[in-house]
């Protein structure tokens, strides 16, 4: 081979590397964007929920409230009667079955609907107002084009006598789609219209905020002590290798310790982020100390050197010199420990998130689910309104990781720069 | 342990510089004697050789000096190194003047008269043939780096006064013999001074020789023979 | 004539089983500078971190024999190195300020000593210590601005101003110029001059000239050895020991 024929093949093949690298950026991005995809077309529906305008007139008879009535009586009022007056005028049915399919087509949470409407104002007594009522998850699904209309009566789960009246509707321009409060404001339902992630984003940031505060003062004390102030002998050595392991132990083996230890033994309350919490903690805890360490180790010689020769002791040396140079590692590292810990789900099944709680919990022993948990959940359900919800919950955990990320690369970026 | 530079061509310059010093020291050893046959013998043919010999004894001198410059600028030499370099210097300075002294000794032959008397002529003759030892030993202290041979040459200086002084003596009594011999007599005056002042020269080289060789000054001043009243 | 500052007596220097230093026994004189030289590994850097305990951070490390500071062991297992180093600073080969603020890199040393425990009097001894350093004109409009935003030279100096700010009576230098550029050297070399009015100095230094230019007794070791110690002039220009001569003419093979 003459030199010019080597030279053209080493370009060549340089060439060749090339292609290959983009290529498979190309294909990584591909598949990324048909995830993102695929997720964003089922989800972006749920933030939507269909409406039904309807108008009500708040009988004070059917109400049973006396005029000067104080706040509680009017709280106790019951609305059930007014609701379904109301309802029932919507559209002319001329039996009580075709009333209950009429009825059928608001989602059960109407009553309230217009208890809370009323509530705001009190002056509606005798008055009549138009409000936009949820509509039952059925109709939801109509109106999102998710139920196909060309099957036999049987078949479907909407009656002919509902299509009609939801014909009307359309043609009347009394059905819409409203921003969907419920999925940010609801726990978990049977009911897909009025399920939201109320309870799962709570309980889930309930579960990270007590991983963080027993994770991270825990690991990166652990990891300063490793680092700096343990004798480097072999038992060192063992401890460090076995946190190198406890990082790669999958989480559902921390479930399992969960249960035997946090829930058999001690008697911790099921359910709960107290639980999630600490199980997420221990699980993190080698997730943050390798970054930590490996920051700590990333600080120079010099700068400890400098430190004690001008008279600070050891401890001085690390907590006011190596230990604020190691925080953006550090800090970038519990953020990604963090965000993993945000999309665990088996070891919160394993502690009982999988239990069907409605409450948005108020404390962090109160029941709860998780994010991850919740789309597990949803993803087993039959109804087709979860579909929608199932792939909602994923963009918003897609959405908080991505922003944790971003937070982390942002400090790590903004801490660096001081340094040099 | 080496003893030699790890820079070669450091090496090479010292060696350069200490065989430059040795052949010009040997050219100047050549002059001293030429001058000094051709004044006792009245030689007055052999007076340009000697004049030509004493251009190239300028040459080594500044060759020496270039040579010096370019290893103190270059090698920044410490201890025996800087000594020997210095020492060089000095040196060549004092061959150079032996030298321009032979060179004066040597035109002083012109107007000789041929019929000089035989003491006066013994006199100059053993004080010439002391310097020239004189010379002689200390280029070989110089070669040798002996100390104790250097020390005496310095020692013997006091010789080479009392010598002069015997010869200033009959060159001063020949004068005073008769008028006429005035013009001569001054120049054979001047060529005994010259021999004396060739041997301070060379009493110098021996103490730069100790001073290399041992890195200390010679204490004490110069031992001194009689001297002429001047 | 001078006193002696520091005193060492048969010390040995041990990493493991290796030993670094054989028996040296070397006196340094109060207000003066002394230089270390020596080929590489010849364990001068290891005799000047004996003086102010460095050597305690390197585990394998034990150092027998005495070693005084006005009569006060060094080498006592009892002694508090905190207060040792407050008297004896140390500037190293690399420049490294604290990547803080010019101001908080000298005020560091003071404060963690209780020395300044007001403002203004911090204030002061930063002042004071730049001055010293001569770097206070070139800084002194920017000292919040990051120590690692100087150039090389002025590093260096502000790693000696971080050294004199807790007031010390030593300050060992470990090759201080051998990152610098000539002027920043120079510079070095007149603050070192200055300098020795007030403390003692130690200074190692690869650069045979340096050592003449700055120091007044210069000791040579070698694997270990103190191989000979004296004025500095004598050294250089015609030392005692063959060795020693071989070295600084450059003629060790």
């Amino acid at each position: 081979m003459t030199k010019d024929e080597r030279l053209k093949k080493r370009h060549q093949a340089e060439k060749r590397f090339r292609f290959y690298g983009l290529a498979s950026i190309f294909v990584a991005l591909l598949f990324v964007v048909i995830l993102v995809q695929n997720i964003f077309s089922k989800g972006s529906s749920a933030f939507k929920k269909t409406v039904i305008t309807t108008e009500v007139f708040f009988d004070q008879e059917l109400l049973e409230i006396q005029n000067g009535a104080s706040q509680d009586e009017i709280m106790e009022a019951d609305f059930y009667d007014v609701m379904i007056e109301n309802l029932i005028k919507a559209y002319p049915a001329k039996d009580r079955d075709e009333e209950d399919e009429l009825l059928k087509l608001f989602s059960s949470e109407a009553e309230i609907e217009i208890k809370k409407a009323f509530l705001k104002d009190n002056n509606l007594i005798g008055k009549t107002i138009t409000l936009d009522l949820t509509a039952s998850d059925d109709i939801d699904q109509l109106h999102k084009g998710n139920y196909p209309r060309d099957l036999p009566e049987e078949r479907r789960r909407i009656s002919n006598f509902q299509l009609i009246i939801y014909d009307y509707f359309v043609e009347k321009k009394k059905i819409s789609k409203n921003f969907n409060n419920y999925f940010f404001n609801n726990g978990d339902s049977r009911d897909p219209e009025l399920a939201g992630i109320g309870g799962a984003l709570v309980g889930s940031l309930y579960s990270i905020l007590i991983c963080l505060l027993l994770a991270f003062p825990v690991a990166v004390l652990a990891s300063i002590y490793l680092e700096e102030f343990a004798p480097k002998n072999k038992i060192t050595d063992f401890i460090e290798i076995n946190i190198n392991n406890l990082a790669a132990v999958p989480s559902i083996v921390y479930g399992l310790l969960a249960l035997q230890i946090l829930l058999a033994t001690i008697q911790l309350p099921r359910s709960t982020p107290l639980v999630a919490g600490i199980t997420l903690a221990l699980m993190t805890l080698p997730r943050i100390i390798i970054p930590c360490r490996a920051s700590l180790k990333a600080v120079p010689p010099s700068i400890r050197e400098g430190a004690l020769a001008v008279g600070a002791s050891k401890f001085q040396s690390v907590f006011h010199h190596v230990v604020p140079l190691a925080l953006p590692g550090t800090l970038s590292g519990t953020i990604i420990g963090l965000a993993q810990a945000l999309g665990e789900t088996a070891p919160l099944i394993l502690i009982g998130m999988v239990a069907f709680v409605v409450d948005i919990p108020s404390s962090p022993v109160d029941p709860s689910s998780s994010l991850p948990v919740q789309v597990y959940l949803w993803s087993e359900s039959a109804e087709r309104g979860f579909v929608e919800k199932t792939s909602a919950t994923i963009m918003m955990l897609l959405t908080f990781l991505i922003v944790m990320n971003f937070v982390a690369v942002y400090l790590r970026q903004k801490f660096e720069k001081r340094w040099n | 342990m080496s003893s030699e530079h790890t820079v070669k061509s450091y090496e090479e310059e010292l060696q350069f510089l200490k065989d430059s010093l040795i052949k010009m020291g040997s050219l100047t050893e050549s002059q001293l004697s030429d001058a000094m046959d051709a004044v006792i013998k009245v030689d007055k043919d052999s007076i340009d050789k000697i004049i030509k010999s004493d251009e190239e004894i300028n040459k080594f001198r500044s060759k020496i000096d270039t040579q010096i410059m370019n290893l103190l600028v270059k090698r920044a030499p410490m201890a025996i190194d800087l000594r020997e370099t210095i020492s060089s210097l000095k040196i060549s300075q004092d061959l150079e003047r032996i030298g321009d002294l032979s060179k004066s000794n040597a035109k002083k032959v012109k107007p000789l008269p041929l019929d000089l008397p035989e003491e006066l002529l013994g006199n100059l003759k053993r004080l010439g043939e002391l310097v020239m030892k004189q010379l002689n030993d200390v280029l070989d202290s110089y070669v040798n780096k002996n100390f104790d041979k250097a020390k005496e040459v310095w020692e013997k200086d006091e010789q080479v006064d009392d010598l002069t002084y015997i010869a200033m003596e009959s060159v001063i009594d020949f004068l005073s013999k008769d008028k006429k011999n005035l013009d001569f007599s001054t120049h054979l005056i001047f060529a005994t001074k010259n021999l004396e002042r060739a041997g301070d020269h060379i009493t110098n080289i021996a103490e730069t020789v100790c001073y290399l060789v041992k890195g200390e000054y010679l204490k004490g001043s110069r031992p001194k023979g009689k001297v002429i009243q001047e | 004539m001078s006193n002696i500052k520091i005193k060492s007596k048969n010390l040995d220097v041990f990493y493991g089983d290796k030993q670094a230093l054989f028996d040296v026994n070397l006196d340094l004189n109060e207000k003066e500078v002394t230089a270390l030289i020596g080929p590489s590994g010849c364990g001068k850097s290891t005799f000047i971190r004996c003086i102010n305990r460095m050597n305690d951070v390197i585990d394998i490390c034990k150092v027998t024999g005495n070693i005084e500071m006005d009569g006060m062991n060094i080498n006592d297992k009892n002694l508090d190195v905190v207060a040792l180093r407050e008297k004896v600073g140390m500037v190293f080969q690399k420049p490294n300020p604290f990547p803080k603020s010019i101001y908080d890199n000298i005020s560091y040393g003071p404060k963690i000593h209780g020395k300044g425990e007001t403002k203004s009097e911090l204030d002061q001894i930063v002042e004071n210590s730049l001055k010293k350093s001569a770097l206070w004109e070139e800084v002194k409009d920017r000292l919040d601005e990051p120590g690692t935003s100087l150039s090389g030279g002025q590093q260096q100096r502000l790693c000696i101003a971080r050294a004199i700010s807790v007031n010390p009576e030593v300050i060992l230098m470990d090759e201080p110029c051998s990152a610098l550029d000539p002027i920043a050297t120079a510079k070095i070399e007149e603050l070192i001059d200055e300098l020795k009015k007030t403390y003692t100095i130690v200074i190692v230094t690869h650069s045979m000239a340096q050592a003449v230019r700055v120091s007044q007794k210069t000791g040579f070791f070698h694997l270990g050895k103190l191989i000979e110690v004296g004025k500095t002039e004598k050294i250089f220009k015609n030392p005692d020991n063959k060795m020693t001569q071989d070295y600084i003419t450059g003629r060790f093979g």
